[in-house]
């Protein structure tokens, strides 16, 4: 099996050889097994610098990476230096039709591909120069077009929005028998956020599911000004995605009243209670202090309930900012408040009828 | 009440970095445990370290170290060296060299991900090769096709030796053992499967967080179990896979859009600089290399077309490297003496006379 591909020089990017001007290379024929297609290669090994204690081998076999475009050390594409996905995503969202690199599931296949002389996936486009400058031209007008207009993005989150709102009612109808007042009653909801509160916890709100913790952790640690792996658990933070909240504990009460002055937006709803706002990338999260403190339990105890929190907070948000709020989930909130008012009133009586009496206690 | 000066000093106080110490010594090599694992058949097969004919008896255990983050965590040599990887046994609890040991000894953060990131599309954050594809139990090293930065935790129970505790409460055992070693995306406890999924930030604290915690025990010092937590099985940690919810799926896709708008930048970014920089300097430096690689038979290319120097340009074993290719654009037009007469050629250049298979 010394075929002649094996012969050829290996395909190695230049960020795998190094800054060094002598590679000093290894060739072992048929030296090892070709992570995609099984079959043997002839291997090389070198080291990127003469100082380095690492051996980069090639992993792959030469027709494997003609293939795939890919180099056989780091697999990455050649000339893009990313990964075979984000190459095939990335021309497939500019050429609008379906790139993918399929590979053989089982073993015969692998080596039936690998022994096939094509080009896979967008290899057709980045192995030639002259097709990869035209995705480049095509790339450039998509992403001026992409700045040009934000407002068409927002368009389509307001269209994600409608489809949510579906997908809410039908939740609300599936989990009204889910009681969550015993939870709604330890979250801090009447109270206020102002810039001399002294509290330790602070409960979030308003978290969109696509908000990763390690965001809000980041932004929150930005805000104080202290790095989070330094000082290892200064901050301690719940998110549960499915209940849509959170909560926030500070190591101390110092930190914590440094981080409501540093809280500069709020909002006041409707009750006159003041809402800290944390911005992230385009939502805002509101922050309520939570001096009773809280625990993995304050979110509820099962998915049920996590979620029909979410959906009970979801509606007190609709009451509390009201329709002359202009972003466009409050919007959409009051939307769901009016459906809710034709399809279910007990259900909205009973909510108000909650949430009322605890405005009543703040005034007094 | 003495006034307090700053934040930084209040909390810098309590807290070391790791770049402030040494890395400890997790281990006394006296006292690790034997390579050979406890006799569960009649053969020992030295090449899997594995125990072979015979019922092969249950693999699953509580390992007696772990990994302790802030007091383990320090300098090694590997710093001083520009080391990328991590130290597996560090992240196992279990490495004897301390601050001699070549690899690093700290949980993965931002920096050494970014290091790390051009190595780590087939290699793991410990410099393990990855696999084209999962194992079929999903554990082991992981695959270089998806870039997986979640993990599933299974064998709870097992890791609280059937400790009855409420779902949040092995919920926040979960979040608190697995925020420590990365940056948390999200995590989710399904109590009813009595499993966890916690995602992360990056790939290389996934890959970290899995070694670190596989075969670890729930159980903390206050609990009454505790003494006998090596009778319990100890935490599965493994890939996971996609989450079938339809909301997640769809988070996925915007990520990976995001993702991709983002590498446009990038890309369209490093073609500019290269369609202005690159100019001037090619013309200075007409390698000879660069002739041949043009003058290749069609489908052959030492590396990439890129306008920078190639690979292997001077110096001794370029020089063979030439002449190899050379003569490999002659033998190309020969396609008859193609094969015999390339392979003679190279294996006369000292780059490649290593001995072979077929010189034996």
């Amino acid at each position: 099996m010394n075929d002649e591909i094996n012969e050829l020089p290996p395909k190695i990017c230049e960020q795998c050889l190094g800054d060094d001007t002598n590679v000093r290379m290894t060739k072992i024929p048929q030296g090892s097994e070709c992570k995609i297609c099984t079959l043997p290669f002839t291997l090389y090994h070198f080291k990127a610098s003469k100082r380095s204690g690492h051996i980069v081998k090639t992993l792959i076999c030469g027709r494997c990476a003609t293939q795939r475009n890919v180099c056989q050390c780091c697999m990455l594409d050649l000339r893009w230096h990313i990964p075979v996905q984000l190459r095939d995503h990335l021309i497939s969202m500019v050429n609008e039709e379906n790139v993918i690199t399929e590979e053989a599931k089982n073993d015969m296949m692998k080596r039936f591909l690998s022994l096939k002389d094509v080009k896979l996936g967008g290899a057709q486009i980045t192995s030639d120069s002259a097709e990869a400058d035209i995705i480049l031209d095509k790339l450039k007008s998509i992403l001026q077009k992409a700045t040009s207009d934000s407002e068409s993005s927002q368009l389509q989150i307001q269209g994600a929005a409608e489809s949510d709102k579906n997908k809410q009612d039908k939740d609300t109808e599936k989990y009204r028998s889910v009681d969550v007042s015993h939870i709604l009653k330890k979250i801090p909801l009447s109270e206020s956020f102002t810039s001399d509160v002294s509290s330790r916890s602070f409960f979030l709100y308003n978290i969109d599911a696509s908000i990763p913790e390690w965001k809000i952790a980041d932004s929150i640690s930005q805000l104080l000004n202290i790095k989070k792996w330094s000082d290892g658990n200064s901050l301690s933070l719940i998110i549960n995605h499915k209940a849509k909240c959170g909560g926030v504990r500070f190591q101390s009460s110092m930190l914590g009243e440094q981080f409501a002055r540093k809280v500069q937006e709020t909002i006041t709803t409707r009750k006159g209670l003041e809402r800290g706002v944390l911005r992230i990338d385009r939502s805002r999260i509101f922050v309520i202090p939570w001096t009773s403190g809280f625990s993995a339990a304050s979110f509820g105890a099962t998915t049920a309930e996590n979620i029909k929190l979410s959906l009970s907070l979801n509606k007190l948000m609709g009451l509390e900012l009201g329709s002359d709020d202009k972003q466009f989930r409050a919007k959409s909130l009051d939307n769901i408040k009016k459906n809710k008012q034709n399809t279910s009133k007990k259900v909205q009586k009973a909510k108000s009828k909650k949430s009322k009496p605890r405005a009543n206690n703040l005034t007094l | 009440m003495t006034p307090i000066r700053s934040v930084d000093q209040l909390i810098g106080s309590g807290m070391d970095s790791w770049k402030d110490k040494f890395a400890k010594v997790q281990v006394r090599e006296s006292e690790l445990p034997s390579s050979i694992p406890a006799q569960t058949g009649l053969t020992f097969n030295i090449w899997y370290s594995k125990w072979s004919q015979g019922l092969g008896g249950n693999t699953r255990f509580v390992s007696p170290f772990a990994l302790q983050p802030q007091p383990h965590s320090g300098k090694t040599r590997g710093d001083n060296d520009g080391e990328l990887f991590f130290c597996l046994f560090f992240a196992k609890g279990m490495c004897c060299l301390g601050s001699k040991c070549r690899y690093l000894h700290h949980i993965p953060d931002e920096d050494d991900v970014s290091k790390l990131s051009l190595r780590t599309e087939v290699l793991d954050c410990f410099g393990r090769e990855k696999f084209a594809d999962y194992r079929d139990d999903m554990g082991g090293v992981g695959s270089f096709r998806k870039k997986n930065k979640t993990l599933y935790v299974g064998g709870i129970d097992g890791a609280l030796n059937s400790k009855q505790l409420k779902p949040t409460q092995i919920e926040s055992r979960v979040r608190f053992v697995f925020s420590r070693l990365g940056d948390i995306d999200r995590i989710r406890y399904v109590e009813d499967k009595s499993c966890a999924f916690v995602k992360f930030k990056h790939q290389a604290s996934a890959e970290f967080a899995k070694e670190a915690m596989s075969n670890q025990t729930l159980l903390l010092h206050s609990d009454k179990e505790w003494d006998d937590r090596k009778e319990g099985t100890g935490l599965l940690v493994k890939w996971a896979n996609e989450d079938p919810d339809p909301a997640a799926k769809k988070r996925l896709l915007e990520e990976q859009k995001l993702e991709s708008l983002n590498m446009m930048v990038r890309l369209l970014n490093k073609s500019n600089n290269n369609s202005t920089d690159t100019t001037p300097s090619k013309e200075a430096k007409k390698s000879p290399v660069k002739k041949i690689s043009i003058g290749l038979p069609p489908g052959v290319s030492v590396s990439n077309s890129k306008k920078r120097s190639l690979p292997i340009d001077n110096g001794m074993g370029g020089d063979d490297f030439i002449e190899s290719l050379k003569k490999l654009k002659k033998g190309a037009t020969n396609v008859d003496d193609f094969p015999t007469k390339s392979s003679a050629s190279l294996s006369n250049g000292p780059l490649i006379d290593y001995l072979s298979s077929d010189e034996d």
